[in-house]
């Protein structure tokens, strides 16, 4: 072992033992049983020890003896990442300063918490501990996270991050969503970290292969089943069938179905496939509807049908693409589908449906979103809109910037009149017995460009 | 160490409020203390846990472990600037003019003590009082309500915990304890004198005193009477024993009184990486 983690990798063999190694899955969680229904922990229960992390609650109350801002201004982040129903939100309201809460003792402290999952307990016990906290929980449902940074400023792994929290803390279906480029490959796989735990959900009939790509020039790619990393795949015939596949606080990473399949039977716009192409000058799409587009077809569903009503997270990397602020007013009606999202937000949100956003830049993401989503993290390098009216009429309650030359591996996360610097682990290098992969991780979808239009 | 002043804190009985009549008088006396400089080591490390538990826990945490630093001695084996500032020109071995002394002093005063006062007393605002009246519901005179035998914003419990970390703090101060054996019954002192908050370096007091007690240097850190190991004893004691004292207090005042800290202040702490 310790070889492989010091030494670049130079042969296959070396290359198949580090995947094998880092995508072992973790097996006695029920969601790894495939039964949400047996006595089991939950994955989110055992991340934070994979990890080599402190649950989150325990980092709150070290950071209140800290006086961190993080635990002092809780609605910037706390009330951000706890999925709070109406019931919770009594329940908060009942115990605050009747709990006492002690990072030491496990269990908490009132009876009445013994319901939750154990961390989930925790944390809520935190939270009641100082009334003052638990007056600060005000937001019910789901909840958002739109991060603006450069690339490499460690957006992909907060998002990560808050997958862990949010499964820990609210045992939430964490949905990474995931894109395919024209020529049917997907090249990021930034959540192979998460492997044990993860899920693949591919659409059905793709033909899906993995191309492992050593870094050491000398050894040749080769290719393994995309069963290889990851704990379980999944295949959907449209999004129905997906739906009716998901398990409660599991880690999906869904690929959208560029034939989108399923998607006018439950969504009031068009999607168009290949097959209805018609030749250009003629009328009628004179190319496929992006397959980015499959996830509004997605989240109608999500939010219309009772099929899955657990509370979800979908992470949308590269939100650009998808809430594009030049989206046209054509036949696959792109700019109708993001103002129906906004328009559909309070809903999303009723139905326990969370969203985290990733761009480049705040602009990079239309503003019809923009004006429902609530909390903004300015990541390191960026400037936060200080003084700047921003859509939906909000503001950023930062009137310095305190970004800009920020290191690595910290942020800011604001909702106005709050803000808060954050920090989390660096998981792509944990657990720290486990090796990094010396190889580009590729899932190639063979059919992908037939069913894109391409050649 | 009986002064006017604390004849001036059995005076706040009279007032309507008491507590808070009493507080500034407290930090009054807090101050005169510290800018007539001090006699030992020790009695500034006296001083210091009277500082944590008279502004009721107000003064940050950090600031005891930072004045730790001034225990360390340097390469001529003296204390640091500021700790020597603290004592009298007989007790200090650095060469410092009484004046310059003086004025650090009084500025460690502007610096620290200052801007607690008013987070004191917002601390203590919405229940100062709370305890007047106890006597009537149990129809006892000598138990419950008794304002002059209180000196520390009128609180009882705050006045127990005092006493309880003075012994604590004692124990060692005065000529250490007298074997490893005596470690785990002065951890049962810690524990009440800590309210089981976590050490300076974030140990649970019980974990603490078991590392102590099995270290094969910790009967030479809590034991031994030579002066170099005396010195190292005070700065263990500042570092790591301090603050958690200073914890315990927070714990205590905002159980009791559970008003929330100022939330105009800006001055918040470091946010605190992961592993």
């Amino acid at each position: 072992m310790s070889t492989i983690t010091r030494q670049q990798a130079t042969t296959q063999a070396e290359i198949r033992a580090q995947l094998e190694t880092i995508t072992e899955p973790h097996e006695t969680s029920c969601q790894a049983l495939g039964d949400v229904t047996k006595s089991n922990h939950n994955d989110g229960d055992a991340i934070h020890d994979y990890f080599e992390q402190p649950p989150l609650h325990k980092y709150l109350a070290q950071a209140d003896r800290q006086d961190a801002a993080v635990a002092r201004y809780p609605r910037a982040f706390v009330d951000m990442m706890l999925y709070t129903d109406g019931r919770d939100k009594d329940l908060i309201g009942d115990l605050a300063g009747e709990v006492d809460y002690d990072f030491r003792d496990p269990n908490p402290s009132h009876e009445a918490l013994e319901r939750y999952p154990p961390y989930r307990a925790k944390l809520i016990e935190w939270i009641c501990d100082d009334p003052r906290r638990a007056r600060e929980i005000r937001s019910v449902g789901g909840t958002d996270m739109f991060m603006h940074g450069e690339p490499g400023g460690g957006k992909s792994t907060l998002a990560l991050s808050t997958a862990w929290w949010r499964m820990e803390n609210n045992n939430e279906t964490y949905i990474w969503a995931e894109s395919v480029d024209e020529s049917g490959t997907n090249e990021r796989t930034e959540w192979l970290s998460f492997a044990p735990f993860a899920t693949i959900a591919i659409p059905e009939g793709l033909d899906t292969t993995v191309r492992i790509v050593p870094k050491e020039p000398t050894v040749n790619e080769f290719q393994v089943d995309v069963e290889d990393i990851a704990r379980d795949v999944i295949r959907y015939e449209s999004i129905t069938d997906l739906l009716s596949q998901l398990m409660a606080g599991q880690f999906y990473v869904v690929f959208p179905d560029p034939l989108h399949r399923g998607c006018e039977a439950v969504s009031k716009f068009n999607f168009f496939n290949y097959r209805q192409v018609t030749p250009r000058g003629e009328e009628g799409p004179d190319r496929p509807t992006d397959a980015d587009q499959w996830w509004f077809a997605f989240v109608a569903q999500r939010i219309s049908s009772d099929e899955f009503v657990h509370p979800t997270f979908i992470n949308l990397d590269e939100a650009g693409n998808l809430l594009d602020p030049d989206a046209a007013k054509d036949i696959h009606q792109h700019y109708q589908k993001i103002k129906w999202f906004r328009d559909k937000y309070a809903d999303a949100r009723k139905k326990g449906l969370s969203f985290g956003y990733q761009a480049h830049s705040l602009s990079e993401v239309h503003k019809f979103p923009r004006q429902k989503i609530r909390w903004r993290v300015t990541m390191p390098g960026n400037e936060p809109p200080i003084n700047r009216t921003l859509p939906g009429e909000r503001s950023c309650p930062m009137n310095t910037d305190l970004t800009s030359s920020l290191d690595p591996g910290y942020a800011y996360v604001w909702k106005s009149p709050h803000f808060a610097e954050i920090r989390w682990p660096d998981l792509k290098s944990k657990p720290k017995d486990k090796p990094r992969l010396d190889a580009e991780v590729s899932i190639d979808f063979r059919r992908w460009q037939e069913a894109t239009g391409g050649a | 160490m009986a002064t006017s002043d604390d004849v001036d804190a059995a005076n706040a009985t009279h007032y309507r409020r008491p507590a808070e009549a009493q507080l500034p008088r407290t930090i009054r006396t807090l101050r005169r203390q510290l800018l007539a400089g001090f006699r030992s080591r020790e009695a500034v490390l006296q001083w210091l846990q009277d500082l944590a538990v008279r502004t009721l826990g107000e003064v940050p945490t950090k600031q005891f472990a930072t004045f730790a630093s001034e225990f360390r001695p340097d390469s001529d084996h003296s204390e640091g600037v500021i700790l020597a500032a603290f004592l009298d020109s007989e007790a200090r071995t650095r060469d410092l003019d009484d004046d310059v002394a003086e004025r650090v002093r009084q500025q460690w005063a502007a610096e620290v003590i200052a801007p607690v006062q008013a987070d004191s007393f917002r601390s203590l605002r919405k229940d100062a009082g709370e305890y007047v009246g106890e006597s009537e519901r149990d129809g006892d005179g000598d138990s419950g309500h008794d304002p002059e035998s209180q000196s520390i914003a009128m609180r009882p419990a705050l006045e127990e915990l005092h006493t309880f970390q003075e012994v604590a703090l004692h124990r060692p101060l005065n000529g250490g304890l007298d074997e490893r054996a005596e470690i785990l019954d002065w951890g049962d002192d810690l524990i009440v004198a800590t309210r089981g908050e976590p050490l300076g370096d974030g140990t649970p007091p019980g974990e603490f005193i078991r590392d102590l007690h099995n270290d094969p240097c910790g009967d030479l850190l809590l034991c031994d009477t030579r002066p170099h190991w005396e010195r190292c004893r005070q700065w263990y004691l500042c570092q790591i024993v301090l603050p958690a004292f200073n914890r315990a207090v927070r714990d205590l005042t905002r159980r009791t009184a559970e008003e929330p800290k100022s939330t105009d202040s800006n001055g918040t702490g470091d946010t605190p990486g992961w592993g």
